[in-house]
């Protein structure tokens, strides 16, 4: 019944981080949790249904306009095992880790590249994801008023397993729960589109994550696999 | 195996990037998450942005959609239904409930009628077996689990709302989950 109740939102608090710990790693269990949402789903449908205003599809055209389907990840055997920061309050404490010399020695390395065309003389945000090695994967940029990020890997594509996706995850000051900033691409760059609150949020020294993620991201809009990399956002200019 | 319907056609299709099959998608089933979004959140500008996240979380997520998990229209009610509940438990807790709307006995009742999109016969008879089943259930069963569908209440919400004790709530809403479940499979 802890399906049910998971479904139904009953679970909730430690109780519900923990069965989406279980989630991850148990099939059967997310068949009970399909099962559950199938027939509660029923009552959601229930409902007379409300035309929402034609401003959410112009949004919604809008965002989704400039990205192009999530870049589908480069088909690799089944990776090594990456290695997640201790449990749940790791997931935590990983937020306070930042390699701030390795990001700036990283910015200097990275305007030699002429693959962005910067924006200049405009305040922007920056933020370099780099893997448990040190070796630099993705460097994110954002420009105030957008409500998109540019992304380029500049570095060897991760080698991620099938059934998983990269989500990219911002921390914004004041808010313990992660918002979710959409799918990594794992190679090449690109513009990632996100929520406009998230874009409100950025700005110096708030902190990004990268989790390990079952395919297409968490299911549960909280991350619910292990962090990979963490950084904090750097102003520029 | 079942014919695709329309709705996972598209939703294959947005996973290609398909926009226009997106907007379709967006056309035939918004209707019904904004409906419980608004139900849900109760504030018109809440539901907006919301409705707002999860289509755009449905067009970079659609890759994931496995029809052996259920229809499509059952994936995208979910992703709006967690999105609401997120909220909802991010909201102060049973001092809300408090002060919720005067939600009348009727609203518990469930409506006859079924405005699916699919007009799958298969997904019809689900719901009359679904409306059946939480019929045959005590009321402060059924009263406990629809509220916590519909208005996204914790057991402490619930137990405020109610007049009952914390426990008396979790075993309602347990008992008539286990009865829902043996009633839709016998």
């Amino acid at each position: 019944m802890l399906a049910a109740e998971y479904v139904l939102g009953t679970l909730t608090g430690q109780a519900r981080a923990r069965f989406e710990r279980l989630l991850e790693e148990d099939r059967r269990l997310r068949a009970v949790v399909a099962y559950w949402e199938s027939r509660l789903g029923q009552l959601g449908l229930d409902l007379t249904p409300v035309a929402p205003p034609d401003s959410a599809w112009q949004a919604i055209e809008r965002r989704v306009g400039r990205v192009p389907a999530a870049e589908r990840p480069v088909q690799r055997p089944a990776g090594r095992a990456y290695p997640p920061l201790r449990g749940r309050l790791g997931f935590w404490r990983a937020w306070a880790a930042a390699a701030t010399a390795a990001c700036l020695a990283l910015a200097i390395a990275f305007w030699a590249v002429p693959a962005f065309t910067p924006q200049a003389a405009r305040t922007h945000y920056m933020s370099v994801m780099d893997m448990p090695r040190g070796q630099a994967q993705w460097v994110i940029m954002f420009y105030p008023g957008e409500s998109r990020l540019q992304v380029k890997t500049i570095s060897t594509p991760y080698n991620l397993p099938e059934n998983r996706s990269l989500e990219l995850w911002l921390l914004p000051p004041g808010q313990k729960k992660p918002m979710s900033l959409g799918m990594m691409p794992q190679s090449g760059s690109g513009w990632m589109s996100m929520p406009s609150a998230a874009a409100d949020s950025i700005g110096a020294h708030v902190k990004m994550a990268l989790s390990v993620e079952p395919k297409g991201g968490s299911p549960t809009g909280q991350p619910i696999g292990p962090v990979v990399s963490t950084a904090q956002v750097i102003q520029m200019q | 195996m079942k014919a695709p319907t329309p709705l996972g056609d598209w939703l294959a299709a947005t996973s290609r990037g398909d926009r226009r099959a997106f907007s379709r998608l967006y056309k035939a089933t918004s209707p019904y998450l904004y409906a419980l979004l608004l139900r849900m959140l109760k504030h018109r500008g809440l539901a907006d942005e919301s409705l707002q996240e999860v289509y755009i979380r449905v067009w970079q997520k659609a890759e994931s959609y496995d029809p052996e998990r259920g229809a499509p229209m059952t994936w995208l009610l979910s992703i709006a239904r967690y999105r609401a509940l997120d909220l909802i438990r991010q909201r102060s807790g049973p001092e809300t409930a408090a002060d919720g709307p005067m939600e009348s006995v009727a609203l518990y009742e469930l409506a006859g009628s079924l405005h699916d999109p699919e007009s799958d016969a298969g997904t019809l008879e689900s719901l009359q077996n679904l409306q059946n089943c939480l019929e045959a259930l005590s009321e402060e069963q059924r009263k406990s689990i629809l509220m916590a569908y519909y208005e996204g209440y914790s057991h402490s919400e619930l137990a405020e709302f109610l007049g009952a004790p914390l426990g008396t709530v979790k075993s309602w809403v347990r008992r008539g989950l286990q009865r829902l479940r043996q009633c839709l499979e016998p």
